[in-house]
C-alpha cells in the first residue's frame, strides 16, 4: 500500500550570503565569521501537513519559488525536512531533474541498466524492460554511443523513456515535462498518463490549472512555503486563481506564462513602468 | 545502520554494475586496455627497482618482491583515500535523484581499487613464484635463499627485534626450499593474505567514506591529502626497511610502529614474501585503525547523511 504522511514538515536551508569564503578572510576573520558572513536562513516549507493514500492524485500548485519542486523533492527523501516528519511508504518513482546523473562515459545502453537498478530493478525484471526503453526512445543505434555524445533532447529522450518505464507505487512529476520534439511530444504525453494510471499514488505539480482539475482529486496550494489553502481541486483553484487575477499583470514571475511578457519588458528598461500598472 | 546495509544489499546491482563500468571505461581507448593494471605496478616497480636496489645494497630479486608488495598495498589504501574525496561530489546527480545510502558511492570507489589491487596482488604472487626464494634475516633484511655472510656481517645488536617473536616457532621458513628456483609456495599460502583482505577493503571504505563526507565541506582536502599520501609514502616502509633505517632504537620507531599504512603493507609482505604470519602488534595497529575508521564512518553518516545534500 502506498502512502504518504506529512505532519508539520518544515524545511529551512542555511546558506552563507557569500558562498566562498578566501584564505584571508578565513583567518583574518574565521573566529568572527559568523558575524561578517551571516547565515541566511531561507524557510522553503513550513509546517506542511499532508495525507495521501492509495488512489488519490494530489496536484500541487503556486507561484514559482513558493516550494513546488521542494515539497516533491522532500517527499522523494532527497531533503529530509528538519522540522517535523515525512513518512512515505511504497516504492518511489520521481519524474523531474531526470537528465540528471548519467554516467557519461557509458552508452546508451549500458545507462539504461544503472538507472534501472536506481529504481529498484533486478537484471530479471530489467531484462523484460530493456527493449521497450530503447523503442521508446527511439534512439537506435545512438545507444551504442557513450552518452556524452547525445545531444539534450536526446538525453531528455532516454531519461524518460527509462523513467517511465517503472511501475511505480508512488508517483511525483514535477510540471509536464517537455520532451524532444513536437512528434515525441505526443508519445511521451501518451506514456505520462499511462504511468499516471498505473501508479497507485501520485504528487504532480503544474501550472496547467485546468489539468490539475481533471486530473487530481486533492489539491495544495502553496505560498512561499506554506500551505495556503488544500482540499477540493475546484475549489482551491477557484480561490487561487481569484488571488492572482487582479494582481497577475503586475507579477514578474509565476501566474499565467502569458502575463510574463510586461515582467520582461520591464527588465529591458528597469526606469519604466511594468506596462499595465 | 542495518537498514542501510540491507538498502545497500538490495542496491547490488546498482553498485556492481558501475565498478563493472569503471573497469570498463578507465582504459576505454586504450591499446592494452585492463592489461595495464598489470603493467602499472611491474613498471613502477621495475623503476623503483632500478634505482633503489643498488642504495638498498640487496639483489634486485629480493628487492623487487619485498618493494612491489608494499606499493601494491599502499597503493590500494592511497586509491580508497583520494578516490573517496569525490565519491560524494561525483555523484551528486544520483544524490538528487534517489536517496540511497551514500556508503554506496564510497564502496563504488573501494570496489573499483579493489579490483586493481587484487590484479596487481595476482602480479606480486607471480613475481614471487618465479624469483629465487627469500628469507627474512634476523636483522630484519630480506636476503636471497636462508642465511648468508651479508646477513651475518649486517647483524644489529638488538636481533631480537626482528618481526619474528624470538619465543614463535622458528618453523615458517621451512617451507621455503632455497635450493629450488622459484618459491612456488606461494600459491599454497596465498590464502593467508585473506584476513588481510577483508580487513583492508572494510578499512578503505570506511575511509573513502570519511573522505568522501569532508571534502563536500571542505574541498581544499583532496589537495592537501594527496601532499599527505606522498609524504606518507616516505614515512612508511614501502621502499626502505625498517630495520636498517628506522631501527626499534631509532628515535624515530614511533613513526613505523604506529604507522597504520606500514601496518597494512606487512599484513600482505610477510606472509607473500617471506611466508610469515603478521606478529599480533601488526594485526593490533591494522586492525585498531580500521575500527577507528569505520567508527568515524559511522559518526560522520549519522550526523551528516541528513545535512550533506543542503551543502551540494
Amino acid at each position: 500500500m502506498a502512502r504518504i504522511d506529512l505532519t508539520d514538515a518544515s524545511l529551512t536551508f542555511s546558506l552563507r550570503k557569500s558562498r566562498n569564503v578566501t584564505l584571508k578572510q578565513y583567518l583574518l576573520k574565521g573566529m568572527f565569521l559568523n558575524s561578517f558572513n551571516p547565515k541566511v536562513h531561507i524557510h522553503a516549507l513550513s509546517d506542511v501537513t499532508l495525507q495521501a493514500a492509495d488512489g488519490d492524485r494530489i496536484g500541487v500548485i503556486g507561484h514559482n519559488g513558493a516550494g513546488k519542486s521542494t515539497l516533491l523533492k522532500m517527499i522523494a527523501g532527497v531533503y529530509p525536512p528538519t522540522r517535523g516528519t515525512v513518512k512515505v511508504d511504497g516504492r518511489i518513482c520521481s519524474l523531474f531533474e531526470i537528465t540528471l546523473g548519467f554516467e557519461t562515459e557509458a552508452s546508451g545502453w549500458e545507462n539504461i541498466r544503472y538507472r534501472g537498478y536506481l529504481l529498484g530493478e533486478t537484471p530479471k525484471t530489467l531484462a523484460a524492460k530493456v527493449d521497450e526503453i530503447a523503442a521508446f526512445s527511439e534512439l537506435g543505434n545512438y545507444l551504442d554511443l557513450p552518452v556524452r555524445y547525445y545531444s539534450a533532447g536526446m538525453m531528455i529522450r532516454l531519461a524518460f523513456a527509462i523513467a517511465t518505464a517503472a511501475n511505480p507505487e508512488v508517483l511525483l512529476v514535477d510540471e509536464v515535462l517537455s520532451v524532444g520534439d513536437a512528434a515525441f511530444q505526443v508519445k511521451a504525453g501518451k506514456r505520462m498518463r499511462e504511468i499516471m494510471s498505473r501508479s497507485r499514488l501520485m504528487v504532480m505539480v503544474s501550472h496547467d490549472l485546468a489539468s490539475i482539475r481533471s486530473m487530481c482529486n486533492h489539491v495544495v496550494w502553496l505560498e512561499q512555503g506554506r500551505v495556503v489553502m488544500q482540499g477540493d481541486p475546484k475549489e482551491v483553484t477557484a480561490a487561487y486563481t481569484a488571488s492572482i487575477a487582479p494582481a497577475a499583470e503586475a507579477h514578474p514571475v509565476g501566474g499565467v506564462m502569458a502575463d510574463d511578457a510586461p515582467a520582461a519588458d520591464a527588465t529591458l528598461d528597469p526606469s519604466a513602468e511594468p506596462a499595465g500598472v | 545502520m542495518i537498514q542501510d546495509a540491507v538498502t545497500i544489499w538490495n542496491f547490488r546491482y546498482f553498485w556492481l554494475s558501475l565498478v563493472k563500468m569503471d573497469l570498463v571505461t578507465r582504459y576505454r581507448k586504450s591499446v592494452l586496455g585492463i592489461f595495464w593494471s598489470l603493467l602499472q605496478p611491474i613498471g613502477m616497480t621495475a623503476i623503483f627497482c632500478l634505482v633503489f636496489s643498488k642504495l638498498m645494497r640487496t639483489e634486485w630479486d629480493t628487492y623487487s618482491k619485498f618493494l612491489m608488495a608494499g606499493l601494491v598495498s599502499f597503493g590500494f589504501l592511497r586509491d580508497c583515500v583520494l578516490g573517496g574525496c569525490h565519491s560524494l561530489t561525483r555523484h551528486e546527480g544520483y544524490i538528487r535523484q534517489a536517496p540511497l545510502p551514500f556508503a554506496v558511492y564510497s564502496l563504488r570507489v573501494m570496489l573499483t581499487s579493489a579490483v586493481h589491487f587484487l590484479i596487481s596482488l595476482a602480479v606480486v604472487v607471480v613475481l614471487v613464484a618465479v624469483l629465487p626464494p627469500t628469507t627474512m634475516g634476523a636483522d630484519g633484511v630480506p636476503t636471497r635463499g636462508g642465511t648468508t655472510a651479508r646477513e651475518a656481517a649486517l647483524k644489529p645488536p638488538d636481533a631480537a627485534d626482528a618481526p619474528t617473536a624470538p619465543d614463535a616457532p622458528p618453523a615458517p621458513n621451512t617451507a621455503i626450499d632455497p635450493v629450488n628456483n622459484g618459491d612456488w609456495g606461494v600459491f599454497a599460502r596465498v590464502w593467508m593474505i585473506l584476513p588481510a583482505l577483508v580487513l583492508s577493503m572494510a578499512c578503505g571504505w570506511a575511509l573513502a567514506t570519511v573522505t568522501g563526507y569532508v571534502t563536500v565541506y571542505f574541498h581544499d582536502i583532496s589537495h592537501l591529502l594527496e601532499l599527505a599520501a606522498q609524504a606518507m609514502i616516505f614515512a612508511t616502509p614501502v621502499m626502505w626497511f625498517r630495520h636498517l633505517q628506522v631501527p626499534k632504537s631509532s628515535p624515530y620507531a614511533w613513526v613505523v610502529d604506529y604507522n597504520p599504512a606500514s601496518a597494512f603493507i606487512d599484513l600482505f609482505r610477510l606472509p607473500l614474501v617471506y611466508a610469515e604470519w603478521p606478529p599480533v602488534e601488526t594485526w593490533a595497529v591494522a586492525g585498531g585503525f580500521t575500527a577507528l575508521a569505520v567508527g568515524m564512518a559511522w559518526l560522520l553518516s549519522a550526523r551528516l547523511s541528513k545535512r550533506v545534500i543542503f551543502q551540494m
